[in-house]
């Protein structure tokens, strides 16, 4: 079913910095929390500072339904994720979602291969939620740049079945990138049936992945970052390029209406 | 109540407020946010004769609180148009006008033809301007006598009221403003969006794929302001006024210069519900003011 687009102001339930330049935030919306998948995000009007004009796409980091509440996890980039920091719990946030698809699982999966870079990471616990009820082996691939850039690690040490991180300073797990962890996994495997890649990240590590789903031949998923003006399918400025035109003739997708998870096979990353 | 009521030619809005071609899909991407009948009329997202891809990523780049933008015209041509768009738009209770651009001039009237056989649609506005087209559209509306030839030779085409929508990238826009007007158009909208440019330092690449690009939103207000008033003074059909319109104050301000309606355009993606607050607020504003009749500020600048 498509969801109703709204925009409405929700409470901040609470504000936290995670570690240095990460941040989460918990809101309260029953309608999201109970309904949201992985892959889905809002649109947030960040506080009216700096010029900014555009609201600020995340994703769906984790839902509570009991409390009705989710949170949304960010790093601080530029001037909207800076003015985003000056929020306070008790305020209210004016958010337009949920938006977009979401990760898909099909019927014949057995293990799903997460692969996340960076913030990347914000929509593989609600990931889990979502399909916690099937018999799925979870396995994650995790990187950053350094140690003190994970989040929700406490979240994933009781949910996933292996956990492969890495950073590319080398201060935490291996050193390096993640996807070439992933690579020596894939080399590993001997049965591929049932194995199902799940990826987000900065576009080098994407198309990085890309390549090797199709080395190793197993079936992936992406969730894209573009910009967005609207987030909303209005502007039409996030197209995803297409390997070959789409059933109806389009030569571009658009990441926040068609996407922003998309077969990995269908799209072209630019590097 | 006061009276909003407008007039474009014999086309009547039930208040000056309108949404920017391009910046609010075929209405539907809004149907859920608000009543869409609230609204003075629909502007629809440029219609070409055959299906467009658009451009290349990046296409869009926000600036110092304001963007740019180099879409391409992505759309599905007019016969996808017609069987696709129009049974939602055709529901509305409010004016819809179909924005058409041709790639030659002479699809301007084609396209109007196809059209004119369709119900549900109460008037064009010719987009003469876009700046993101390569095969022409700028040139459209900076020459005089191609603007008059072309707005003629769509006169032909139907009876339904046509606007023709000017860019800001010429040196005289009221030339252009009484070119159109010669050649029968019931009005004029203005503006387009501005040439403008942005570099990422670090890549040292355009930020839009294209390298120019179409610069609106509220940064450009006062330019456009400034265009809107020179039409008013010179040309003698309505004007509809565009140009980084996002609150009640900035449409009102448009009307005392003289515009007969207005458009929201870029302030719609970031509030979905901007074109319904401004009309809210001109109720307000008429109200407070004891002002019987909208077309009482209209052009009231005091000089
Ligand atoms: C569907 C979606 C989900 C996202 N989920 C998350 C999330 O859960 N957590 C998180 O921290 N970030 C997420 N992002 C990215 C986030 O939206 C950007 O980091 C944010 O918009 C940057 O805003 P800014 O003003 O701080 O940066 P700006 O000053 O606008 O830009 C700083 C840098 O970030 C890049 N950037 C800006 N906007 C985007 C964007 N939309 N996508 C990719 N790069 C961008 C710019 O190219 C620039 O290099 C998501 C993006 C999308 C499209
Ligand atoms: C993303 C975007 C797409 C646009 N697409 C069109 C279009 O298809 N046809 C058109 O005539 N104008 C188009 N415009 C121009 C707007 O209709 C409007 O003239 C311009 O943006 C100035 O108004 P604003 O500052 O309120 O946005 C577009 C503008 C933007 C920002
Ligand atoms: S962000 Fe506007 S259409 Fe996708």
């Amino acid at each position: 079913m498509k969801d109703k687009k709204r925009a409405i102001a929700v409470p901040i339930q609470s504000f936290n910095k995670i570690t240095d330049e990460i941040y989460s935030i918990t809101l309260y919306d029953q309608l999201i929390a109970g309904h949201a998948h992985s892959g889905q995000f809002i649109n947030v009007l960040v506080p009216r500072a700096n010029d900014i004009l555009w609201r600020r796409p995340f994703g769906i980091h984790r839902i509570n339904a009991d409390t009705g509440t989710f949170d949304i996890v960010f790093k601080v980039v530029g001037r909207g994720t800076k003015a985003l920091t000056t929020i306070k719990t008790g305020d209210k946030l004016d958010i337009i979602g949920p938006l977009g698809n979401h990760f898909t699982c099909p019927p014949d999966i057995n293990e799903a291969i997460m692969v996340a870079g960076g913030l990347g990471i914000a929509p593989f616990p609600l990931f889990i939620q979502d399909t916690g009820n099937k018999n799925i082996q979870y396995t994650l691939f995790y990187g950053t740049k350094s140690k003190n850039q994970f989040c929700s690690l406490d979240f994933f040490n009781t949910t996933v079945d292996n956990r492969f991180l890495a950073t590319e300073d080398g201060s935490f797990g291996a050193k390096g990138f993640i996807t070439d962890s992933l690579e020596r996994y894939l080399k590993g495997l001997t049965a591929k049936d049932g194995k199902y890649i799940y990826v987000c990240g900065p576009t080098p590590l994407l198309a990085r992945v890309k390549q090797l789903a199709h080395r190793f031949n197993i079936r992936a998923q992406v969730s894209v970052e573009t910009m967005m003006a609207c987030g909303f399918g209005a502007c039409m400025g996030c197209p995803v390029p297409l390997e070959k035109p789409a059933k109806d003739g389009r030569k571009y997708l658009l990441a926040c209406k068609d996407g922003p998870v998309f077969n990995m096979e269908d799209i072209v990353f630019d590097e | 109540m006061s009276n909003l009521e407008v007039k474009i030619g014999n086309l009547e809005l039930k208040n000056p407020v309108t949404v920017a071609s391009g910046t609010f899909g075929y209405a539907e991407e809004f149907a859920d946010f608000f009543d869409l009948n609230l609204l003075g009329g629909i502007i629809t997202k440029t219609v070409t004769l055959e299906p467009r891809h658009g451009n290349p990523p990046p296409r869009i780049a926000e600036t110092s609180g304001g963007m740019l933008n180099s879409i391409g015209l992505p759309n599905v041509g007019v016969q996808g148009f017609i069987t696709e768009k129009m049974p939602f738009l055709r529901t509305l209770k409010t004016k819809v006008i179909v924005n058409v651009a041709g790639k030659v001039g002479e699809e301007f009237p084609e396209i109007v033809r196809i059209l004119d056989d369709v119900d549900g649609i109460h008037a064009y506005e010719l987009n003469y301007s876009c700046p993101n087209v390569k095969e022409g559209g700028l040139s459209f509306s900076a020459n005089a006598t191609v603007a008059e030839k072309l707005t003629a030779s769509v006169r032909k085409a139907t009876t339904r009221p046509i606007i023709a929508k000017l860019t800001p990238n010429v040196t005289s826009i009221s030339k252009i403003g009484l070119a159109v007007e010669n050649g029968g158009a019931d009005a004029v909208s203005a503006v387009n969006t501005f040439v403008g440019m942005a570099i990422d330092l670090e890549t040292k690449k355009p930020k839009i794929a294209t390298i120019t690009a179409g610069y609106s939103g509220p940064p450009i207000k006062p330019i456009a302001l400034a265009k809107v008033f020179e039409l008013c003074q010179k040309i003698s059909i309505p004007v509809i006024g565009i140009g980084g319109i996002a609150s009640t104050t900035d449409a009102l301000e448009f009307l005392v210069a003289g515009a007969t309606a207005i458009q929201v355009g870029t302030a719609n993606f970031y509030d979905p519900c901007a074109s319904v607050k401004i009309v809210q607020g001109i109720t307000g504003y008429c109200r407070e003011n004891n002002i019987e009749k909208i077309s009482d500020i209209i052009g009231s600048l005091n000089i």
